[in-house]
Order: C-alpha cells, then structure tokens, then sequence
C-alpha cells in the first residue's frame, strides 16, 4: 500500500431523477451530494453502509454506468468524467467492476471461454491459439482449470461463476478493481475462498481494490481502510485497525456492535437502533443520522457535523467531537 | 423453556425426482425440539434445511416428495395427516416465515386485510374485534404507527418492515411453533439486531418455539439454544449451541466455522474447505463429509458413522469420535 | 466436471449443457398432448419431404392436369378423389403440405427476424431511435394485419414468395414490440453492465447479449404464429391474391372447390379444409407446449 492517490473523487453528486409526462421532472432524489474520497495504490478500501447509503451508486457513477450531476472522478490524474468515449474506452480496461450475483452478471448463453475472451476481442486482435492460451492462464490464476472453457454459468456452481466473473475482470490487466458485494450471493465455505483468493491476486499484482459490502466480518478480515456510509455521507473514515478499536461515530458503533459474533458465552451489548433507515428521497435535516442516534444533541437538527480530525488518519462527522 | 417434545423427526427422508436421477434432498434426519427452544437448523445451500422446514408443514414443493420418516408434532405423526387436517394446522398451531417477504405478501391488499384475513380464517376473532386485535398484534412487536400500517400496502414498506408485518401474520392465530427460513439474510444489519431481538422476546415472553433456518452462524450463536448441522441432506453434528461452538467436533461445522472471519485471527488466510458441494444423485455411500474431509480414514466411505452422544447435549456422526472417544482430536 | 450443480441455484439441476432445450425436452415428453402434437407435426413434415414418393400420381400432385378424371369421388385408386381438373386429391394435398410448411416457416422467419432487430434496437438504445422505430411500428399496427397483407399482395404480382413477404410484412410489428419489452428489461443487467464496462461497443453488445437472451419469449411467440401463418396464407389464396394456380396450396384447393360443394363434390374442397384444420390445430398445440415448457417451472429448492 501506498500514499499515492489511484482513484480521486471530488465533490460527487449523483441524482437519480424520475421522469413523468412530456420528460418533465417528476421527483429528484438525491443519493450522494459533494461526495469525497481518496483511494491509494494497492489498498483495499471498503465502503460500508446499509441500504439507501449510496454505496452501489458510487460505484456505479465511478464505473460511469450513471452519469453523476457534478463532481470529478480522476482516475490516476485525469477526469474520467469529462473523457471522449474513445478514450475512455481506454481507460475503462484499467478499471473493472466484480458484481454481487455471478449469474447476473456472466451471459447465460455465452460458454466461460467467450466469456473471459470477450475484454481481449475487444480490445486486442490475437489469434484464436493465443486467446485460448491467455483464457487458461487467467482461469488458472483464479482457481480453475480449462476444463471449465466449455462450461456455461448454470454449469458452474456459484464459486466457480465468481471466479468466471473475476478471470473476466483480469484480463486486460487492470490496476483498480471495484467488487460490489463480490461474496454476498455465496455459501460462507465458498465466501472463504474467494476471499483468500482476493487477497492472494492482490499481492500478487498490486491490485488496488474498492470492496463494497454490507458483512462487517469480512470487511474487517481485509480491509486496510474503511469508510463506514449513511445516506449518501461518509461518517467516519479511519485504517482498519484504529476504527475498530476505536469507532466515534455513534453510527459506526451500533453498526460494529451488530456484528455477530462466534460465541455463545459473550455478553456483549449489542446497540439497537430504533427506527429505519429513512429514505434517500427525504433525508432529515442537519445530520442526517440525528433521529436514531442515541446521543442526539440539540445542535444535531439543525446543523450538519463538520468533518473532524480524531488522530491521524482518522475522520469523523459527528456533533459530538465538537468540543475537542 | 420446558420439557416437552413439541417436533420430534424420525428418519425422514425427502426425494426429488430429476431428468438424471432421483435427487435425495433428505436422507434420514432425527432431531428433537422441545417446546420453547429456539432451534437453529444449519446449513449451506442444497443441504437440505428449506425442505425440512417446508416438510414440517407438508409443503414439500412437488414433485419432491416424503419418501420415509415421521415428524411428530406433539406425538402426532404430520405426515399421515391429510390435507384438510394439515390446513387446520398451517398458521394456526405451525406458521411460517418465509425469506423474501416481498413473495410471501400479497401486493394487493393492504396489511390491515391480510392480518384480519388470517383470523378471520382462523376464527381468532370477528367484527370489531378484528381491527383492535390486529393493531395489538402489531403494537406487541414494536411496529410503529399501527393504525396507519392497517391501510398500507406491502410495497410501501422496507424490508425490515415487511419482515415484521410477515411475523406479525405469522403470529395473528398464536401459533405454538414458528419456522423463520432465512429470516435475516435479505436484512441490513441494523434491522437485524431489531429482528432477533424480537424473537427472542417472542420466545420468551410467550414461550413460542421457534426454529430457525439459517447459513449464519453468527445469527446462530446469538440466539439459538440448539442447533443441528446439515450437510448434504445429512445432520452431521446436533446439540446445544454452547457446546457445539466452543467444542466442535465433526470436521465440517470446524470447517464452517473456520471459514468465517475472525477477528482473533486478522492477517491469517481464512481456513477453507477444499472441492465443493457434490449432488446425491444416489444414497450416499458412507460418510456424506468423505469427499472433502481432512481426516478421513478409510472406513469413511464404506459405511455412514452412526451418530454418537459425546455428553448429553452433543451428538455428531464422525468416525473420529466411535462411542464417544476422540480419536486425534 | 460439467457435473451439475444445485448448489446456490435453487433449480440448477434441471438444466443441462447448451442451456435450456435439455430439461425443457424433458418437461415436453410429460406433456402428453404436446407430445402427441411434435409427433403428429413430424409425420406431417415426413409427408411433405416425401411426398413424390407417397403417391403413384405426382405430376398431379404439382399441378397436371388430366381432365378425363374430372371429379371422381374417393375410391380405391383415388382415396380422396380428384379435383376439378382430375388431379388426386391426396397427391395434391401431400404436395400442398410443401407448400404451408415452407410458407409458414418462410413467413415467420422473415416476422421474426426484421421484427426482432427492430425492437431489440429500439429497446436498448433508447431515446430518438427508439421513437423513430416505434412510430412506424404504430402505424403498421393500426391496421389488421390481413388486411395489410391483403394491401401488399394485391400491389405484387401473385406467387408463393410474394404472398410471404406480404403476411411477413404485415406481421413484423408485433416481434418487434414484444423485443423491445425484451431489450429495455436485459439492458438492466449486470451481465450488460460488465460489457460496458469492458469497453464492448454498442452493437456488439446488441449482437452479444441482447440478441441471444431475448429470443425465448420470441421463439415462442413464432411456434405459435406457425398455425396462424398457413391460415392467413390460405385466406389469402382463398381471397385469390395468394398462390396461383396451379401450385398445390390447400387455401387455394379450398377456393376452388368451394363451387362444388352444393352440387354433390364435397370431397374438393372438405379434404384440403381437413388438412388445414388438422395441421393448425397440430402447430397450435405444439406451441402451447413449448410455451408451457419455456416457464420456470415448479421450483424446488434444497
């Protein structure tokens, strides 16, 4: 890991906007507004959050499947918002996105060697020897052998497909992957090995990783940096290490206290919130987590957190560390 | 929690006929619920855990079938009984709480109907009452704002509040047993927390016994008492949670439990089990574990280890562990 | 490996390699009336193939003449008798199964294929070429079909190829709506997605993955169209703007030997009605069985 800064995300702001009769608008909701975040070279940076926290609206805006309303994306120095198509072309090869549901995201018709060739057809002309070649290795290099190039998805069991899905994800050599909920769809025994296989891949070539997920366990097991999202805002940010010790968002502790934990005998209080995530479209006023928080103040209602320093390397937005 | 035998399953054996073969979802479980228990059925996908749940209440989806067994509710045997006789029990003595509560709510009533349709159905109440009888019902769990949720349609809800309302249903006709299937899994973590401390109430506060179908075993160790391991239509290890957990003994719950992230072992690779889910198209031969096993032995795959008691609340069926002795453990 | 898995797919089992045709063959044979249908359409397909060797009169049977057999009634040499031209019935009626199975075919192909291009564009790229599209598919669609096919047939000189692209022309609107409701519901998924995201460019992403996935429905929707193309031919040649004389076209057969009827020659014009009747009630039952057959069927899960 590196302090050098791969993926820049200033001021982002997406919206997602219906529209009614003659294209008129009907309802602006908007999930992130002046988004923030720095991701360094060959980190693994998790986004957690829960439902309406905008995490998949990030990566779906930095993979430029949705078009934000403002903000920049520099990717490695330069916009990737602002890019002609041709050469974002380019640059999309250098950045790819593992989705939660491997059936969802392979083609059913398409055989696992059409599959992972397709990155190499569209972006380099080889012969059909060589593709095949390079498709073994990349299958290889995840976990599985050529067997399986004749295999379609519903073949596969749901590692095998993952695995598919991450072969696919490799073969233009990319430096930053984005993996939204990459192991949500999977039995825990299966969860392992993609994980250790995440880890091993991103020694191997220095990948950078975005991992967005929802299971704190396995946030906490490979994350260097995590940035804990409610309602479209980042509370806190810190390293791994010092946000578990030490979680100063009242979010992020209830979050932490909630995950399960392997043994029968521990007492540990688990902090239960009241109330549901309200929705994106009518957010609370001042900070938006106020009305579930357990240490509300008065401040809180009215005037958003500023975004606190608690030591290096750790941020949190929270009325309560006003005072420091 | 009590004494009594609420479910008792005797070999139950479940089948499902395929284009190559005949599938055996289920191939010969036991276990035992007493009444009040919170019982955790454990297992990955295909083992087995959703069709025992369904066959409790003989919902077996065709063209499965109960090929063998008994399950005993209250040392009646429910797969003798009729269809009639089981649509008396179904929401009244037995309900279930399925996993996506978006398929198991009807989009066009509202909940207010589908509460007072299930009473109604039940014979729980009638006229008046049936209004003030879903509202309690629904204050009884927490749910905010119950008057107003009676003229709310499903697809007005979050999933945590379409989650509540399903066991809000679920419990209108005061069942004695609830079977959740995957409760939380489709749940943030936060509304999580909300959900299972609601059923442990339930539990305690009413003394209903529920049985939990789950693959999270962090789910598992907060809230179960006991718990039954199923691996390939098989239950592999069965006993109280405390001692399963912190005294594992068949190879596969180790490899379960190994395979979750610990934050005692941060920096470590998670510890995997190796090969992947096999299909019973046949009876299995010997153990079910054989193939992926760490220590196997050869007697392993010629005959299924019987399952052994290691103390009064642990069984498992492992060679490993013949009449109770561990053989390097 | 290629072991099937249950594992995470909760009917994983039920499908075989090259995707779907493995399991639904073998829901099909349970259905027993889809299954009597595919064999009752296979012998009518063996006796269109086969059918100069299935009669002694196969000149006949194409369309010549011998006028001295003028309207004799069923008997032994002649089990369907002969027309108004002393040809055999049955040799005409073998020979016209050619045509309505080619027609057909031909006919729904040509539907299908513009139909599906057209929608599956106008589904996936949206915005102005998806109003264009849908505005001529409207106006084609605001007329009857047949009437349309009629239009275009009595602007063309009459032959089998003319009265095809006619009924095809007229019919293409409806595979391409039911291709865009397609394409505007595959364009959502990740696996669409994670083709943008390799850089893929539009048309082959329209070539790659939504052509191929949105052909079941559509594939469906032309079985069942078999029935009514040979109907809508033979009403056409009925109405003489389809097939001319003297091919062999059971709508045609019916036109001529409608005459006869009242003075005593039922046989022209009620054996070609049989095989009509009998051929698009086959085609009808085959597609309600493939219909049947391509629905997610009873879920098991594990």
């Amino acid at each position: 890991m590196t302090e050098e800064t791969i993926l820049d995300i200033k001021d982002l702001t997406v919206d997602y906007d219906t529209q009614g009769l003659f294209r008129r608008l009907v309802q602006r909701v908007r999930v992130l507004e002046n988004f923030n975040l720095q991701i360094h070279r060959g980190e693994t940076l998790s986004v957690v959050g829960e439902s309406g926290c905008g995490k998949t609206t990030l990566a779906n805006s930095v993979a430029r499947f949705k078009q934000p309303t403002a903000g920049q994306v520099y990717f490695e120095g330069r916009n990737i918002l602002t890019m002609d198509r041709a050469t974002f072309r380019q640059t999309r090869s250098e950045m790819q996105m593992v989705f939660q549901n491997p059936y969802n995201s392979l083609n059913p018709r398409m055989a696992v060697l059409d599959l992972v060739s397709e990155p190499l057809v569209t972006h380099e002309k080889m012969p059909r020897i060589e593709l095949k070649n390079r498709v073994e290795e990349l299958l290889v290099e995840v976990g599985l052998s050529a067997v399986q190039m004749d295999s379609y998805p519903h073949n596969l069991s749901g590692g095998q497909a993952q695995r598919v899905a991450l072969a696919r994800a490799l073969a233009l050599n990319p430096k930053l992957l984005l993996l939204d909920e990459p192991t949500s769809a999977l039995d825990v025994s299966v969860q392992a090995q993609i994980i250790n296989l995440f880890q091993n891949l991103q020694k191997k070539f220095g990948l950078t990783y975005m991992y967005i997920s929802h299971d704190l366990g396995v946030v906490q097991h490979i994350s260097d940096r995590i940035a804990v999202l409610y309602l479209g805002e980042i509370v806190e940010l810190a390293t791994r290490d010092k946000i578990f010790q030490s979680p100063q968002h009242p979010y992020t502790q209830a979050l932490f206290s909630s995950i399960p934990v392997l043994d029968p005998d521990s007492n540990q209080e688990r902090i239960v919130l009241e109330g549901n995530v309200p929705s994106p479209s009518d957010p609370p006023s001042g900070c938006r987590f106020h009305p579930r928080c357990p240490y509300v103040l008065d401040v809180c209602s009215v005037e958003k957190p500023a975004i606190h320093s608690v030591e290096e390397g750790h941020w949190a937005t929270c009325h309560l560390l006003d005072k420091e | 929690m009590s004494n009594e035998t609420i479910i008792q399953i005797e070999d139950l054996h479940i089948e499902f006929p395929a284009p190559q073969g005949v599938v055996h979802a289920v191939g010969g479980i036991n276990l035992e619920i007493k009444k009040g228990q919170i019982y955790g059925i454990v297992g990955e996908s295909g083992c087995g855990k959703t069709v025992t749940g369904k066959a409790i209440l003989q919902l077996v989806p065709p063209p499965g079938k109960i090929r063998g067994g008994q399950i005993l509710f209250y040392g009646e045997d429910l797969v003798q009984k009729s269809e009639k006789e089981m649509q008396k029990l179904r929401g009244r003595k037995i309900a279930m709480v399925f996993q996506d509560p978006a398929a198991a709510l009807n989009p066009l009533f509202t909940i207010g109907d589908q509460l007072m349709g299930i009473m109604i159905h039940h014979e729980i109440a009638e006229g008046d009452d049936l209004q003030y009888r879903a509202v309690e019902i629904m204050e009884d769990l927490g749910l905010p704002r119950p008057k107003d949720l009676l003229n709310v349609y499903p697809h007005q809800l979050s999933g945590g509040m379409q989650q509540r309302v399903m066991i809000a249903m679920a419990l209108s006709a005061k069942p004695d047993l609830i079977i959740a299937d995957e409760p939380t899994s489709a749940l943030d973590v936060t509304i999580q927390s909300q959900l299972l401390d609601l059923l442990d109430r339930l539990r305690n506060e009413r003394g209903i016994t529920i049985i939990l179908i789950t693959h999270d075993l962090g789910v598992v160790s907060e809230i179960c008492d006991e718990l039954s391991t199923f691996y390939r239509g098989r239950i592999v290890e069965q006993g109280s949670v405390r001692e399963i957990f912190q005294h594992t003994k068949h190879p596969y719950t180790k490899g379960l439990l190994g395979a979750v992230p610990n934050p005692q072992y941060l920096g470590q690779e998670l510890k995997v089990i190796p090969g992947s889910v096999p299909i019973n198209l046949e009876p299995i031969q010997g153990c079910c574990f054989a193939s992926r096993c760490e220590y196997v032995m050869d007697g392993c795959r010629q005959s299924d280890p019987p399952f052994v008691a290691l103390n009064e609340d642990h069984l498992t069926a492992c060679y490993l562990y013949e009449e109770g002795i561990s053989k390097g453990d | 490996m290629g072991e099937f898995r249950i594992h995470g797919r909760p009917f994983g089992f039920l499908q075989r390699p090259r995707v779907k045709p493995g399991s639904m063959v073998w829901y099909f044979k349970r259905d027993k009336i889809a299954f009597t249908s595919l064999l009752l359409f296979l012998i009518i397909i063996l006796c269109a193939v086969f059918a100069p060797w299935l009669t002694p009169y196969p000149n006949e049977g194409i369309g010549e003449p011998n006028i001295s057999n003028k309207l004799l009634p069923p008997s032994s040499e002649h089990f369907f008798g002969t027309d108004l031209l002393g040809r055999d019935l049955l040799a005409r009626i073998l020979f016209g199964a050619r045509i309505s199975l080619v027609a057909s075919f031909s006919i729904v192909t040509l539907a299908l294929v513009i139909g599906t291009v057209l929608g599956a564009c106008a589904g996936y790229f949206g915005g102005g070429v998806d109003e264009v599209i849908m505005r001529i598919t409207d106006i084609f669609l605001a007329f009857p079909s047949l009437l349309l096919a009629m239009v275009i047939a009595s602007v063309l000189d009459p032959s089998l190829e003319n009265a095809i692209i006619s009924i095809g022309f007229a019919w293409w609107p409806w595979y391409t709506r039911l291709a865009r409701a397609q394409a505007i519901s595959i364009r959502e998924r990740d696996y669409v997605k994670a083709a943008m995201g390799i850089g893929v460019n539009n048309l082959a992403i329209v070539r790659r993955h939504i052509l191929p996935n949105l052909l079941t429905p559509i594939l469906v929707q032309g079985t069942l169209d078999l029935g009514s193309a040979i109907l809508t031919l033979a009403g056409l040649s009925f109405l003489g703007l389809g097939v001319p004389a003297p091919t062999p076209d059971w709508g045609s057969m019916v036109r001529e030997g409608r005459l006869y009827l009242l003075s005593g020659h039922w046989w022209v014009a009620i054996f070609p009605g049989l095989a009509l009747f009998i051929t698009i009630m086959v085609l009808n039952l085959m597609g309600d069985g493939i219909q049947e057959v391509s629905n997610p069927r009873a879920r098991s899960e594990a």
